[in-house]
């Protein structure tokens, strides 16, 4: 018995030896001559939509996620290529870990050819970081802290997404010529404790400094608080001449509420953008909401127009058809939105056309090209640097402006040649209104 | 004088309604021993119930409250009822499977909330949700006054009916030991079962009186009940005096941190004074009013 267990192994070890030795004494095969055919992808072209659907951000990423779905439905490019277009959506519900949870799903298990999404900084930021190290194309919408492009990863474009120290480019010639002339000169700054306020501040704070406009107020806040009114006293006691306050949707629409019960009387009132702009901003303030002015990144008035897949469109359709499609107007998030399909269908087109495939690479390499104009003015991603000593990636620079919120109804005041109402400077105080 | 004087005014109002909130989950605390995690979710579910009255009929949320308190009494009786009471003395892998649990109802409320009402803000804002009487430079916001009010009438009425009624003393005596009450021929299950009710619906005054000041979505209730938890550490659990006192401190504290500290870290104040009662103080300002 013991000498068949002994043969048995004996053998197996022969057979063991034989199978990893004689493979490696076989002559060599010779390379192929002809190289390897790449794959050609036939299944359809998967477009990640990454944004916050639901939570307390959703206002924001399903305005975008509606204009996207608005601008497809008007170009009506079903299929590039012979591929038809398909959409996988992932709701982060504005939470960071999940947007970059979703971000690596759509990537590995979903092969999403190219993602759009970015909303909120916070969540902006890990999901370019997670496109980089995944190397797929990530088109951002909204996330504007400025750091998002100043980390030369080349898979993230962000064309009409405008870096937050850039949201009041034609609100400083405004201050310069007509606030300060008119009295300005102490400031009240606050700001959102997120990445997009605390970016947004610092380049606020670097242009007052350097204005020589003192800042009697500043101090971060928390979004989600019940009761700004603490807050607001504090800033009332520091007697500033104007307000610059960086908000999302309901605690602008609370601080709005809120300045008015404490009277708190300036010379104007600046929102940074976010959610001043917003219509439900108006609704929730109410009367409160008028005369303050905000940064705005978008204009219905704007005269955008052109031709995409032999589609013409202009920006005024863009806003009309979103007010008509979904009861409710845009403000510059949707805008953004719609333009990210735009270059995205864009860059898609561009491919087909010059027979390429389309992938990941080919994608990435199409976007560097884009000269588009967009519901956001002409687009390019472009590398560029400004004043401040940032130096951008992929980066487009939409024109801005700024809106005042008169009789409920936002206008446009600034710059003067796109004007849609004369602006209101200095606001009335609260107990004459 | 006016910066603390207004500082002390918002402090003092918020103070009132956090104890409204509160109240409800120190009675559960109290006398079940159970911390009801859903808390927050269950007051978000009455400021729905509140909003849709407003919308559909025009009610303000201080009539719709009356609406709102019975709907979530309901629901909180046959919560306990069925579902707490079923794994309260149930030996489970996990300690506090009903702390678990409430958190699971909690957040089963909040997502049919959001099947039905979808994730968007809600506010009921009317005219009146920004009247103020000015008192020099200083300001009394009028809904804030108002709800201060209530909110004082249902912390006086629930003290009255734990300490003058037959159904107050059942509480407190299944509060202070539920073997002994059994004893005694307390029905424990109904009591807590209509204790749990009784939290539910204060949670849903609170709810409610918080409408006209402040906004609503589905995930609302989440800092909610964090402030309810601190705010019942540090009254002491099933006080209706320290719950009071608890949330007036607990809403002057944040006041008084975001004007003199810094608005953005003003909850931090909240969770200092949470450890500090804690360690130094872990029967809370209960213990202090006794002496």
């Amino acid at each position: 018995m013991k000498k068949v267990k002994l043969g048995l192994l004996l053998g197996l070890v022969v057979v063991l030896v034989a199978a990893f030795a004689l493979p490696g004494c076989a002559p060599e095969v010779a390379p192929p001559e002809e190289e390897e055919e790449e794959e050609v992808p036939t299944g359809p072209i998967k477009i990640g939509i990454n944004f916050p659907l639901t939570g307390a951000k959703a206002n924001f990423g399903t305005m975008d996620w509606l204009s996207i779905q608005l601008a497809y439905a008007k170009f009506g490019v079903e299929e590039v290529g012979g591929r038809p277009i398909r959409f996988v959506i992932e709701d982060n519900r504005g939470d960071p870990a999940t947007a970059k949870s979703a971000f690596e799903k759509l990537a590995t298990l979903d092969e999403a050819d190219v993602v759009l999404g970015g909303y909120t900084s916070s969540c902006g930021v890990v999901q370019a970081a997670a496109a980089n190290d995944l190397k797929v194309p990530f088109l951002i919408c909204n996330s504007s802290k400025d750091a998002i492009t100043m980390e030369g990863w080349e898979w993230v474009f962000s064309g009409a997404r405008v870096p937050a120290s850039h949201y009041g480019d034609n609100m400083w010639p405004m201050i310069d010529e007509v606030l300060m002339p008119g009295g300005v000169s102490k400031v009240a700054l606050f700001y959102e404790m997120t990445d997009w306020g605390t970016s947004s501040a610092e380049a606020l704070r670097a242009n007052f400094e350097a204005r020589g406009i003192e800042l009697v107020y500043d101090e971060p806040y928390d979004s989600d608080a019940i009761d700004l009114k603490p807050m607001l006293a504090a800033v009332k006691a520091a007697k500033p001449d104007m307000i610059m306050a960086v908000s999302y949707l309901m605690d602008a629409s609370l601080i709005a509420r809120q300045a008015g019960e404490l009277r708190l009387n300036v010379l104007c009132f600046m929102g940074q953008a976010g959610g001043y702009t917003m219509p439900e901003f108006v609704v929730n303030a109410g009367e409160n909401a008028n005369y303050i002015l905000t940064t705005a990144l978008w204009s219905p008035f704007a005269p955008w127009e052109g031709e995409l897949a032999g589609v013409k469109w202009t920006n005024q359709e863009y806003y009309e058809g979103y007010l008509g499609s979904y009861g409710a107007e845009p403000d510059y998030h949707g805008a953004q939105g719609f333009a990210q399909w735009m270059i995205c269908l864009d860059a898609l087109l561009r491919i087909d056309a010059a027979g390429e495939t389309i992938n990941r690479e080919t994608i990435r390499e199409a976007l560097t090209e884009t000269k588009l104009m967009t519901t956001m003015g002409l687009i390019e991603h472009k590398d560029w640097c400004d004043d401040m000593g940032h130096c951008y990636t992929n980066q487009g620079l939409p024109v801005t402006y700024v809106t005042q919120w008169q009789n409920l109804v936002q206008e446009w005041v600034w710059p003067v040649e796109a004007k849609s109402a004369d602006y209101i400077f200095p606001v009335p105080k609260w107990e004459e209104r | 004088m006016a910066l603390f004087g207004q500082t002390i005014i918002c402090g003092f109002l918020m103070g009132g309604v956090y104890a409204v909130i509160a109240i409800g989950m120190t009675l559960i605390l109290g006398v079940m021993k159970i911390i009801n995690i859903g808390h927050g979710h269950l007051m978000m579910v009455a400021m729905y119930v509140c909003f849709a009255l407003f919308t559909s009929l025009g009610l303000h949320p201080y009539i719709a409250m009356f609406v709102a308190m019975p709907c979530l009494f309901g629901i909180g009786y046959l919560l306990q009822r069925y579902s707490i009471h079923r794994v309260r003395f149930v030996d489970t892998i996990l300690p506090q499977t009903q702390v678990l649990l409430t958190l699971a109802i909690g957040l089963v409320f909040v997502e049919i909330i959001r099947v039905i009402f979808k994730s968007d803000f809600r506010s009921v804002y009317t005219p009146f949700s920004s009247k103020c009487l000015y008192i020099g430079d200083m300001s009394i916001s009028l809904p804030q006054l108002i709800s201060f009010g209530i909110a004082m009438a249902f912390v006086a009425g629930l003290h009255i009916l734990l300490t003058r009624t037959d159904f107050g003393r059942s509480i407190r005596a299944t509060a202070q030991d539920l073997d002994a009450a059994k004893y005694m021929g307390v029905d424990a299950l109904r009591v807590s079962s209509l204790t749990f009710g009784l939290g539910m619906a204060l949670a849903a005054a609170g709810g409610a009186l918080l409408l006209p000041i402040f906004y609503l979505f589905p995930d609302i209730g989440v800092p909610f009940t964090i402030k309810a938890l601190i705010i019942t550490i540090l009254g002491g659990a099933g006080s209706t005096v320290g719950a009071l006192s608890g949330g007036l401190v607990f809403g002057m504290a944040e006041s008084l941190g975001a004007v003199y500290w810094a608005p953005g870290y003003k909850d931090v104040v909240g969770f200092v004074i949470f450890l500090l009662v804690l360690l130094f103080m872990p029967g809370g300002l209960k213990t202090v009013i006794k002496r």
